[in-house]
């Protein structure tokens, strides 16, 4: 019956999900789980803890590898590949718990999810995927950091510059404390840091895993405006969220997973009256005769 | 060819027993404890001690020893890994690698380095059993151990302690809320270890009849390799693999001798690295892995130098030292630069990328062989030798390291160690090239400037303004997009992957920068010294240089030089501490990691 939800569009899908499942030792964290998410969506996926939402992100960001199934970016295959090609690719993430650097400054952080965008001070990028000849990449990459010649400056300025833009998403959040080591920052701070980082990546394709998780109400109210912001943008956005007024106020699509599996999809409307919705995520209705 | 069989299962025996506390405590604590070949060593010892100068029997000899033995268990517990368990694994992999310096080199100062006869207490090659000799001896040492291992299987299996310590090295956490006393489990769990350890010198003590204080630490690698074959952290497997190193070890020195032995046993080691580190019986999750490195070594904000601070001592280096030094200062500046250059490869590995080594010895063996070799024996002119011993060092030892760069954390470390071991094994197995245990000497100084020839001022102001394009070079290197994505793959590796840096890549290129500078400080030393052996490219020098970037502040370019001065430079100076020089780099380790671990160059 989840099919009957799906969006009627035919254009061919940013992200498409088939049959994937991840087992662990004989848990099946995610057990046969397809979907698609079109360009410029916000899909949410809801569910109760142990669902196996962070293991779905994880394998879609190349973390974990999947068991069985695929997974296709942008009509390229990215099951199995590796973080870092993935993130090439155009997809970035952030984490559960927040996995900032602690010991570097806001601006390194947003930096290093700028690092896919290097093309002075990484030469000879097409070799960078070849055994042995990907020396030749990393050895003229050497050169280059111990050289910089110009156009490499003029690089690591340009990137200096968005860098100060993706901080001003947060307005007087970060940039203030943009030389500040990540580790001595607030945690919603970290938080903002953090997406900040994925955002630098330019993706074509956002995961987010709980991004307010911890956060207070005003928090919380001030990231569903960015969300909402990137979302006019145009950003494709996946989002892990417990919220539930959040979810049904960004989501254009919301997947429900229980127990590894995908038990029902929709829009925030359809899913939020489903009863296997209520159900899984809420708990089962108290039987009439423990009512009275 | 059965007698070999039977041999070296008796051999393996005396692994498993090692292996077995080895792999106890992995489980348990999650570490690798390398403290545990000195307590092995120890136990010998002290063996030798109760049976040739006390006279005691068997029995109270191995009660005796396990007594002592795993109250040193728990005094290393005590000490070096219970103050450091919310600190990164990699704090207490080094406390527990200062411990068995300072006990190895103890047991050195107590016992003397001389190898002793353990007296036979059991006669051998008594017993013929269809045409096979072996002894009353063969058969206790293979009996004390089935004993002993199935022993620990029934502790485990049946006892409600037993249960507490299977509980805990499944989950600490989960334990601890089970009302499980964890620090009492762990504490026990070390006594226990180290126990079969002791047990395990006293054994391979008779059974060479032989005992020295000195070969603690390969006895802990022959372990440990056992351990990681069987898969660590599994008990069967610390029995199978103790087993099969046994063997293949037993026939590998039947077919070509002696000399191979070390080489099988870092080879196997190596060889399940690459090909499955989960080992024979073990299982592996390469994702729960924490950083290595963590907030441990930056939690210091670094000083900024300034150049009117920097200025005097270039001059002093540079002015003064050359002019008005002499040439015994001389030589010890050079030493020191030659030092600072090595660690300094450490400053880019560890201090940068987080990846901790335990190796820099290996490239700087082959830096320094290949330097002395093509320009004794081929003729070739210094500076077209020097620039070829970085290049290979760099070269081997990215080669034998690349298969690990993808596991994460402990067998990173474990690989380098794996690593310079099988090198300085090469170096004495392959003897027609670099004359085996003999060494090279007559190694010839460099001609400088054409003229100037065996000049210690000349060579000294060499390896300074190497020191200093060294210094250059790392600095730039830190400063570079290579230096901000090293930084973040010591932060955290999964973080970093998924911002799109390389991981594989950028871990090879920093291990094939270290071992670049590595081998270009090797190469200073051959011909600074003239003569150069495999034994003095050991684990010392590799701890060494690991103690002094930790003293000088991980990550810090003067911080080394600081580091240097204080670990090369002042035990020179002072020659009567020769003996208690390495005792004191393994207190000096042990008490940064405990209490200043940002070391002194990192302010608070």
């Amino acid at each position: 019956m989840s099919r009957t939800f799906q969006n009627a569009s035919h254009c061919h899908p940013l992200l498409e999900v088939r049959d994937l499942v991840k087992t662990f030792g004989a848990v099946r964290a995610v057990d046969g789980v397809s979907f698609t998410i079109q360009q410029g969506q916000t899909v949410s996926l809801i569910g109760p803890n142990g669902s196996g939402k962070t293991s779905l992100l994880n394998l879609i960001s190349g973390v974990l590898r999947p068991g069985s199934g695929q997974i296709h970016f942008d009509g390229e295959r990215i099951s199995g590949v590796r973080p870092e090609r993935i993130a090439e690719l155009g997809i970035a993430r952030t984490f559960q718990n927040g996995r900032v650097f602690g010991n570097m400054s806001v601006r390194d952080n947003i930096l290093v999810g700028m690092h896919t965008h290097l093309e002075a001070a990484r030469p000879f990028a097409s070799l960078r995927h070849i055994p042995a000849l990907r020396w030749i990449s990393l050895l003229s990459e050497t050169a280059m950091a111990l050289m910089r010649p110009p156009h490499v400056r003029r690089e690591e300025q340009k990137l200096l510059t968005e860098a100060q833009q993706q901080l001003g998403r947060f307005g007087e959040r970060l940039l203030p404390r943009e030389d500040q080591l990540a580790y001595t920052l607030s945690y919603a701070n970290r938080r903002r840091t953090e997406i900040a980082r994925g955002l630098a990546l330019r993706p074509r394709l956002l995961l987010l895993d709980e991004p307010t998780a911890g956060m207070n109400p005003t928090e919380t109210a001030e990231v569903l405006e960015q969300l909402q912001e990137l979302r006019a943008e145009g950003q494709t956005i996946l989002l892990v969220e417990h919220k539930l007024d959040l979810v049904m106020k960004v989501s254009d699509h919301v997947l429900v997973m229980d127990g590894g599996k995908l038990i029902a999809q929709g829009t925030p409307d359809i899913v939020q009256s489903d009863e296997r919705v209520i159900e899984a995520y809420i708990g089962r209705r108290r039987s009439p005769v423990s009512q009275t | 060819m059965f007698d070999v069989l039977i041999s070296g299962l008796i051999n393996g025996n005396t692994y498993v027993l090692i292996a077995i506390g080895m792999s106890l405590i992995f489980g348990v604590a999650n570490l690798v404890n390398f403290a545990h070949g000195s307590i092995f060593a120890i136990g010998a010892m002290v063996g030798w001690w109760f049976v040739a100068i006390l006279n005691w029997p068997l029995w109270a000899t191995l009660l005796g020893t396990i007594a002592i033995t795993a109250l040193l268990g728990l005094i290393i517990e005590f000490l070096c890994v219970r103050p450091l368990s919310s600190a990164p694994p990699i704090a207490t992999l080094l406390s527990t690698l200062a411990a068995s310096f300072v006990l190895d080199y103890s047991s050195q100062l107590i016992f003397s380095t001389e190898t002793r006869r353990f007296p036979s207490l059991l006669p051998t090659g008594n017993i013929q059993v269809g045409g096979i000799h072996f002894g009353t001896l063969d058969v206790t040492i293979l009996g004390v151990s089935l004993v002993s291992v199935a022993g620990l299987w029934a502790f485990l299996k049946y006892t409600r302690v037993g249960l507490a310590i299977r509980a805990t090295a499944q989950d600490r956490d989960a334990a601890r809320q089970m009302g499980i006393s964890v620090s009492t489990i762990q504490s026990l769990t070390f006594a226990i270890a180290s126990a079969f350890g002791g047990v395990a010198g006293v054994l391979v003590g008779m059974y060479y009849s032989n005992v020295s204080p000195t070969n603690g630490f390969n006895a802990g690698l022959e372990g440990f390799a056992a351990a990681t074959l069987g898969g660590l952290g599994s008990l069967p497997g610390a029995v199978v693999g103790g087993l099969a190193l046994g063997v293949a070890e037993a026939f590998g020195v039947t077919w070509f001798g002696d000399a191979v032995r070390q080489f099988i046993t870092f080879a196997v080691l190596l060889g399940i690295l690459w090909f499955k580190p989960a080992g024979l019986l073990g299982t592996f999750n390469p994702i729960s892995q924490e950083p290595l490195t963590g907030t441990f070594f930056g939690s210091g904000k670094r000083l900024r130098l300034t150049s009117w601070r920097i200025a005097p001592l270039i001059v002093l280096a540079t002015v003064v030292l050359p002019l008005w030094g002499g040439d015994y200062l001389l030589q010890i500046g050079t030493l020191v630069a030659i030092f600072a250059i090595l660690a300094l490869s450490l400053t880019l590995i560890s201090g940068t990328a987080g990846q901790i080594s335990l190796g820099q010895a290996g490239p700087f063996a082959i830096g320094a062989y290949v330097s002395a070799l093509l320009t004794r024996d081929h003729g070739w002119s210094f500076w077209l030798a020097f620039p070829t011993a970085g290049l290979l060092a760099a070269i081997i030892s990215i080669l034998i390291m690349s298969p690990v760069l993808k596991l994460r954390g402990h067998y990173v470390a474990i690989a380098t160690l794996g690593t310079s071991a099988m090198i300085s094994a090469a170096l004495l197995t392959f003897d027609k090239i670099t004359y085996g245990p003999l060494g090279v000497n007559n190694i010839p100084p460099p001609q400088l400037f054409g003229y100037t020839r065996d000049s210690p001022t000349a060579f000294y102001l060499l390896c300074l303004s190497i020191l200093l394009v060294v210094i250059a070079l790392v600095t730039q290197l830190q400063r570079s997009h290579l230096g901000r994505a090293w930084y973040a793959i010591r932060e955290d590796e999964i973080a970093a992957q998924s911002s799109g840096v390389p991981l594989t890549d950028y871990k090879s290129l920093v291990f094939a920068l270290g071992g670049l500078i590595a081998g270009f400080a090797g190469s200073l030393l051959a011909h600074q010294y003239t003569y150069i052996s495999p034994d003095i490219f050991d684990l010392t020098i590799s701890t060494l240089a690991l103690t002094i970037v930790v003293l000088g502040g991980m990550g810090s370019s003067f911080g080394v030089i600081i580091g240097t001065l204080v670990l090369v430079g002042a035990p020179e100076l002072f020659r009567p501490l020769q003996d208690v020089r390495y005792l004191g780099y393994g207190l000096l380790l042990l008490l940064l990691i405990r209490f200043r671990p940002q070391g002194i160059w990192g302010k608070q």
